[in-house]
């Protein structure tokens, strides 16, 4: 909980916005964006995740995109050990009680897929 | 009266959906909760939330003890199969307009029990969700937002 709190004190919030972590958003709770595409397709976060909640996808269909991070909201339980895992330093932990969605499934989807919902 | 579950089919039909009754949800929403398998960080969290830090009263949000009472079901746990027949039954006594809410990583998805011989992988394998809530375990004010933006989101999209 301690490193989490670090996690989310040194990212301000979301890496490269001037977003600032007042009482109202200090939470334990949030859930992994993407903040600086540098993604290198490495898969440390998803081999760090112990949640399997995140997956690397080729269906991009050309050899040329990269691969995709994915995440599955029904099994991300905040932790943020993606974050920590990520060596270009690419994710972010966003704190936030919004980690709701409606309906039961939970299809995999592109990181930043639910932010501005 | 015996309970044949094997005659059952599950996921259990959604609802017809009721509008103006889910409206209704929005002012005052009283909850039955069922803890299908849950390690009880879950419900804990929901306690806390009755307490008088979060205090989910003020918003019209009460626990009731009787699925007969109850608009929502909050299921927490990755519904073991030892239980299956506890929500058939409670889900089966709820009146309509009912919801279903899965609280917790488990009941989403199964958590850290997905893939156990002894559980479903979550309650959408059981009865069809409304509102998933994830997070080991959800904080309350995750829960709130749920219960509040949560729910008018479900309503505006199901009011077609």
């Amino acid at each position: 909980m301690l490193k989490q709190l670090w996690i989310a004190l040194t990212n301000r919030g979301v890496v490269g916005t001037s977003d600032t972590l007042t009482p109202g958003n200090l939470n334990m709770t949030g859930k992994p964006v993407i903040a600086d595409p540098c993604c290198n397709g490495c898969g440390a976060c998803v081999a760090a995740c112990p949640a399997v909640a995140l997956r690397m996808s080729q269906k991009s269909g050309s050899e040329k995109a990269p691969a995709v991070l994915q995440i599955a909201h029904g099994r991300c339980i905040g932790c943020a050990r993606c974050i920590q895992a990520c060596e270009p330093k690419c994710l972010a932990f966003r704190p936030g009680t919004d980690t709701w969605y409606v309906g039961g499934d939970d299809e995999w989807q592109p990181l930043n897929a639910r932010e501005g919902k | 009266m015996t309970l044949h579950l094997e005659k059952i089919e599950f996921p259990l039909q959604p609802d017809p959906v009721d509008v103006e009754g889910l409206k209704l949800l929005l002012g005052s929403l009283h909850f039955r909760h069922l803890d299908v398998g849950s390690c009880n960080a879950c419900d804990n969290e929901l306690i806390a939330l009755g307490g008088p830090h979060y205090d989910m009263q003020r918003l019209g949000i009460d626990c009731v003890a009787s699925p007969r009472h109850a608009d929502v079901l909050m299921l927490t746990g990755p519904v073991s199969r030892n239980a299956l027949a506890a929500v058939y039954e409670t889900y089966s006594g709820t009146p309509l307009p009912r919801l279903v809410i899965a609280v917790g990583t488990c009941a989403c998805s199964g958590g850290v029990f997905a893939g156990s011989y002894a559980v479903f992988n979550g309650a959408r394998e059981v009865v069809s969700v409304a509102i998933s809530i994830p997070g080991c375990p959800p904080s309350p004010d995750e829960i709130l937002a749920a219960l509040t933006a949560g729910l008018k989101s479900y309503c505006t999209l199901n009011a077609i």
